[in-house]
C-alpha cells in the first residue's frame, strides 16, 4: 500500500498518514465504474411502462448510469495529473471511531438506546483524545439525561 | 399578502415561537463560533428536535439558527483568525489585524451591526421578491416543473467544488440514491432490495450522515485549536461616529449579498468575497485592506448575512435549494409533510410569512444577543473536539431514529456518514448528492407526466415559453461556471498546490 508517514510536520502537531491521492482516486473511479455498470444492468431488467408513451422506470437510472460510467472513466484517466496526497491525521482514531459508531448502532436494538449510549459516548470521547474519567462519566450521563428530557419527555419519542 | 404578513407577525409573537427564535439564535451563535461547525451542520443537528413540534415553530428556530450561525463565524475570525464558517474568511482578513491592533471591540461591533443591517435589508427584499416569484411559479405545469428541476440540477457545475467532473460524478451518485424506491408512475420497485427502501432513501437521515457523521469523523481525526483568543473590551461603548465612512459599504454589501444569495449555488461565501472585492475596488485606499480596514469587515459581514435571506427566496418560492443548508431546510419541511415550492404560499402560507416575520423580529434580537455575548461566544472554542464528536454522532443517531421511529434510518445515517467521509477525503463534493436527492423526484415525475400528456412527444418541452427559458437558464447555469473555472484554472482537476 502506498502509505508513508509524513516527517516534515509542524512541531507539536501529530504526524499524519499520507495516502497517494492519484491511486485512491483511481480506485474510487473503478468502484464507481463497476457500481454504475451494475445499475445500468439492473435498469435493463425493469418491466416496461404500463402506459406505452411513458419512458418507463428504467430510463432515468439507465441514462444516469451511462453518464456515471463516462465520468468514472474520465476521472480514472484525469487522476494521472494529480500530484497531491490525502492526509489522514489520526487514522487509528478514525478507524476506531467508525467501529464504535457501528457498534453503537448495531447494539441499540439489542441492549437499548440509553444503555448503549452510556458506553458509546465516552468511548467516542476516548477515541477523540479525552482521558479524564470524571469528564467522560459526566458527559455521557449528561447526554443521556438531555436526550431523555428532550426526546422522550418533551417530544414523546420512544427509544428501543 | 399584507394580511398574510400580519398573520405571520401574529404567529411569531406567540411566546412559544419567540422562545424558538431566541433558542435558534443562541444555538446559531454557538455553532457559528465553533470553527468547523457551519450553518449546515447546525441546521442538520437541530432538525431532529423539530419532529414533533409545530412546523412554524420548527422553521422559525431553524431559520434563526441559520442566520445567527452565519454571523457567529465572524467571532472566531476576528479574535482567533479562524473563520467559524467559510463565509467569514474575508472577515478575518481585516478583522484579525484590527483585533491585533487593539481594536477587537470595534471589529466585533462592526461585524454585528453590519450583519444586522444586511440581514434586515435582505429580509425586506425577500418579502418583496419571493411572493411575486411564487405567484408566477403557480402557473407551472409538468414541463415547467421538470425544467425547474433540471435548472436546479444544473447548479452542479457551481457546487461541484474542485472540478466539474467530480461534481457530475457526485450528481450521478446522488441520482442513483434518489431513484431508489417505488417508481413514481408505475409503482415498480427500483433497487429496493429491502421493503424498508420502498419509500426511497429517507432524506433527513441521509443528510445527517453526509454532514454530521462525516464531520464527527473529521473531528476525531483533527487536532484541537490551541490558539488563544485576543481579549475583547468596549463592545458596547463604540461611538457611532466611527461608522461615518461605513454606511455605504454596509448598504452595498447588503445589496450584493442578497443578489448573490438568490442565485442558487452561489451562497454566503461567494457573496462576502465579492462584496469585499467590490469594496476594495471602490476604495480610495485599497492598500489598507488586509491590514485592519473596518470597511473590509463591514463589506464581508453585511453580504454574508444578507445572502441568507437571498437563499431563502428560491427555497420558499420555487422549492429549489441553493445551498446545502437550504436543502436541509427543505428536508425539515418535508418531514413535517409540507412540500416547499410555489404551492407553499397557497397551502401553507403561515410558513413563509412567519419566516418573513421571524427575520424582521429576529434580526434586532440577533444584534442584541451578539453585542451582549461578545465575550462569551469566543469561549465555545474551548469545547473539546472529542466531546463535540461524541455529541454530534449521538444526536445524529437520535435524530435519525426519531425521524421514523425505526432503526432503518439510523443505518442509512451511518452508511451515508462513512460515504460522506470517504467522498470528502477524495475531494468529491457532497452538495450535488443532496441536490439530486431533493430535486430528482420532482424532475423525473414531471418529465414522465409531461410525456404522457404529450403522448410521448419530447417537443412539448420546446412549446412552452417558460420551460424554454428555464432550460436555457439551466444550460447557462451549467456552462457559465465551467467556462469561468476553465479561464481561472490552468487544467481541470490538476492539483491546485502544484
Amino acid at each position: 500500500m502506498n502509505v508513508h508517514v509524513n516527517t516534515d510536520y509542524l512541531p507539536g502537531v501529530q504526524p499524519g498518514t499520507w495516502l497517494c491521492e492519484k491511486k485512491y482516486t483511481r480506485v474510487f473511479a473503478v468502484v464507481c465504474f463497476v457500481a454504475f455498470s451494475w445499475i445500468a444492468w439492473l435498469s435493463r431488467e425493469f418491466p416496461p411502462a404500463l402506459n406505452p408513451v411513458d419512458v418507463g422506470p428504467g430510463k432515468v437510472p439507465m441514462l444516469v448510469a451511462g453518464l456515471g460510467i463516462i465520468c468514472s472513466v474520465v476521472l480514472f484517466f484525469q487522476a494521472a495529473r494529480i500530484a497531491s496526497n490525502i492526509e489522514i491525521q489520526r487514522p487509528a482514531a478514525v478507524a476506531s471511531g467508525m467501529l464504535v459508531m457501528m457498534g453503537y448502532v448495531l447494539l441499540i436494538p439489542i441492549a437499548g438506546f440509553y444503555a448503549v449510549s452510556l458506553f458509546a459516548v465516552p468511548l467516542l470521547m476516548l477515541v477523540g483524545g479525552e482521558r479524564r474519567p470524571v469528564r467522560l462519566i459526566l458527559c455521557s450521563a449528561g447526554f443521556v439525561l438531555f436526550i431523555y428530557l428532550c426526546f422522550q419527555l418533551l417530544l414523546g419519542v420512544e427509544f428501543p | 399578502m399584507f394580511a398574510d404578513l400580519m398573520n405571520g407577525f401574529g404567529l411569531v409573537l406567540h411566546p412559544y415561537v419567540l422562545l424558538a427564535l431566541a433558542g435558534g439564535t443562541l444555538i446559531g451563535y454557538l455553532i457559528g463560533a465553533m470553527p468547523g461547525l457551519g450553518p449546515s451542520l447546525g441546521v442538520a443537528l437541530l432538525v431532529p428536535f423539530t419532529y414533533g413540534i409545530d412546523p412554524v415553530v420548527a422553521m422559525v428556530a431553524l431559520v434563526s439558527l441559520y442566520m445567527a450561525a452565519e454571523y457567529g463565524g465572524a467571532i472566531t475570525a476576528i479574535l482567533l483568525n479562524t473563520p467559524g464558517t467559510a463565509a467569514a474568511v474575508a472577515t478575518a482578513w481585516d478583522g484579525y489585524p484590527m483585533a491585533k491592533q487593539g481594536d477587537a471591540g470595534f471589529a466585533l461591533h462592526i461585524s454585528i451591526i453590519s450583519s444586522g443591517i444586511g440581514a434586515l435589508l435582505s429580509a425586506l427584499l425577500l418579502i418583496v421578491t419571493a411572493v411575486p416569484l411564487s405567484e408566477f411559479a403557480l402557473e407551472f405545469g409538468p414541463t415547467e416543473y421538470c425544467a425547474l428541476g433540471v435548472f436546479g440540477l444544473s447548479l452542479v457545475s457551481s457546487l461541484g467544488g474542485r472540478s466539474a467532473l467530480r461534481g457530475l460524478l457526485a450528481l450521478c451518485i446522488g441520482v442513483v440514491f434518489a431513484v431508489i424506491g417505488m417508481d413514481p408512475e408505475n409503482g415498480t420497485p427500483r433497487f429496493a432490495f429491502t421493503p424498508d427502501l420502498f419509500d426511497g432513501i429517507p432524506l433527513v437521515p441521509a443528510l445527517l450522515g453526509l454532514y454530521a457523521i462525516s464531520e464527527a469523523l473529521f473531528m476525531l481525526e483533527g487536532q484541537a485549536n490551541t490558539e488563544s483568543a485576543i481579549k475583547v473590551d468596549k463592545v458596547w461603548s463604540v461611538p457611532w461616529s466611527r461608522y461615518k465612512n461605513l454606511w455605504m459599504t454596509i448598504l452595498r454589501g447588503s445589496g450584493i449579498g442578497y443578489i448573490i444569495g438568490v442565485i442558487p449555488g452561489a451562497g454566503a461565501s461567494i457573496a462576502s468575497l465579492i462584496s469585499y472585492n467590490e469594496t476594495k475596488r471602490a476604495s480610495r485606499d485599497p492598500d489598507t485592506f488586509g491590514k485592519g480596514n473596518p470597511k473590509g469587515v463591514a463589506a464581508s459581514e453585511s453580504a454574508n448575512n444578507s445572502a441568507v435571506s437571498g437563499a431563502l427566496a428560491p427555497l420558499l418560492a420555487l422549492g429549489i435549494p441553493g445551498s446545502a443548508t437550504a436543502a436541509i431546510l427543505i428536508g425539515a419541511l418535508m418531514i413535517q409533510g409540507i412540500q416547499p415550492g410555489p404551492l407553499l404560499f397557497v397551502r401553507n402560507p403561515e410558513i413563509p410569512y412567519s419566516v418573513f416575520a421571524s427575520l424582521i423580529i429576529g434580526v434586532p434580537l440577533m444584534v442584541v444577543v451578539g453585542l451582549l455575548g461578545a465575550r462569551l461566544w469566543v469561549k465555545v472554542v474551548d469545547i473539546p473536539t472529542s466531546l463535540l464528536a461524541a455529541i454530534v454522532t449521538a444526536i445524529s443517531i437520535v435524530g435519525a431514529y426519531a425521524s421514523e421511529n425505526s432503526m432503518f434510518p439510523v443505518y442509512v445515517t451511518l452508511v451515508f456518514g462513512f460515504l460522506g467521509y470517504v467522498l470528502r477525503k477524495l475531494d468529491i463534493p457532497l452538495a450535488p448528492i443532496v441536490l439530486a436527492l431533493v430535486l430528482l423526484p420532482m424532475a423525473e415525475t414531471n418529465y414522465r407526466q409531461a410525456l404522457v400528456v404529450a403522448e410521448g412527444d419530447h417537443m412539448i418541452f420546446l412549446h412552452q415559453p417558460i420551460t424554454v427559458v428555464l432550460l436555457v437558464l439551466a444550460l447557462l447555469s451549467f456552462v457559465v461556471p465551467l467556462m469561468r473555472k476553465r479561464r481561472l484554472l490552468p487544467a481541470p482537476d490538476s492539483d491546485p498546490t502544484t
